[in-house]
């Protein structure tokens, strides 16, 4: 992906977001607004930083970044 | 894809990595207290972050992933020129941000709210405020390597800056949104 399409593609997400904040609450709003950070956060990690060229590195920084939203997302859920 | 990145190596600086994941681990970490602080008091919580511009937030997050998206076009250039206008914007959007987080402050201030209003707050002030000083830094960093941009201390300076994005991303949401 090149920096521009991420650039468009953060921008879409960081809307539709924002969106979501605005029309619902709910369970189901918490997972979906945390697992679009979660594909925001992705794509910098894969595109700003590059790891997209390092599936190694990329695995093991996807691992990190997805116990860390689990957890975020158990905990939002449960409250 | 540099030869770094074909063998496997990552991209850029190792510490700077090491300073990404050291600064992930502390607001990662930071986040998940606030949640689970949240679960002690939900409506005490909730009523505080009514008090929050969402909408504003929205903004800034539109204007710091546009910003990276100029310090990401800054490594791509094959011209110092071009590279230096690069940085210059991305640094002026960092500016933009600052001012818009200045506004949310002074908009709480006005509104008597402060870390001892409600744990909420500390939490708010901690977050935002320690990623504030990073976005203060990172148009620092950024403005000194625009005055020489060289290939290796444009990625750098870029680097942080998508730290910066990347954990700004994460705490919107969580503070800001659910």
């Amino acid at each position: 992906m090149s920096v521009t399409k991420a650039w468009l593609v953060l921008v879409a997400l960081s809307l539709a977001s924002t969106g979501m904040a605005a029309m619902g609450q709910g369970r189901l709003f918490v997972v979906v607004v945390l697992l679009l950070a979660w594909a925001k956060a992705r794509v910098v990690l894969d595109v700003y930083l590059g790891l997209q060229h390092v599936p190694g590195w990329r695995r093991g920084f996807s691992l990190g970044l997805g116990a860390f939203m689990v957890a975020l997302i158990g905990l939002s859920v449960v409250g | 894809m540099s030869r770094a990145q074909a063998s496997g190596q990552l991209p850029g600086e190792v510490m700077m990595w090491v300073l990404i994941l050291s600064e992930l681990a502390v607001f990662g970490a930071g986040l998940v207290a606030l949640r689970a602080a949240w679960l002690t008091d939900p409506e005490g919580f909730d009523a505080a972050q009514s008090h929050l511009n969402a909408a504003g937030a929205a903004v800034n997050t539109v204007v710091l992933v546009s910003s990276g998206w100029l310090a990401a076009l800054a490594v791509e250039a094959r011209e110092a020129v071009r590279a230096r206008w690069l940085l210059i914007g991305a640094s002026v959007l960092g500016l933009v941000f600052l001012f818009i987080k200045g506004a949310e402050y002074a908009a709480k201030a006005a509104e008597g709210i402060s870390f001892e209003t409600h744990p909420f707050w500390m939490f708010y002030y901690l977050l935002t405020g320690f990623h504030v000083a990073h976005v203060v830094a990172g148009v620092v960093i950024l403005g000194f390597v625009a005055v020489r941009p060289a290939p290796a201390t444009t990625e750098a300076g870029a680097q942080f800056w998508h730290m910066v994005d990347l954990v700004w991303v994460l705490l919107f949401p969580v503070v800001y949104l659910l």
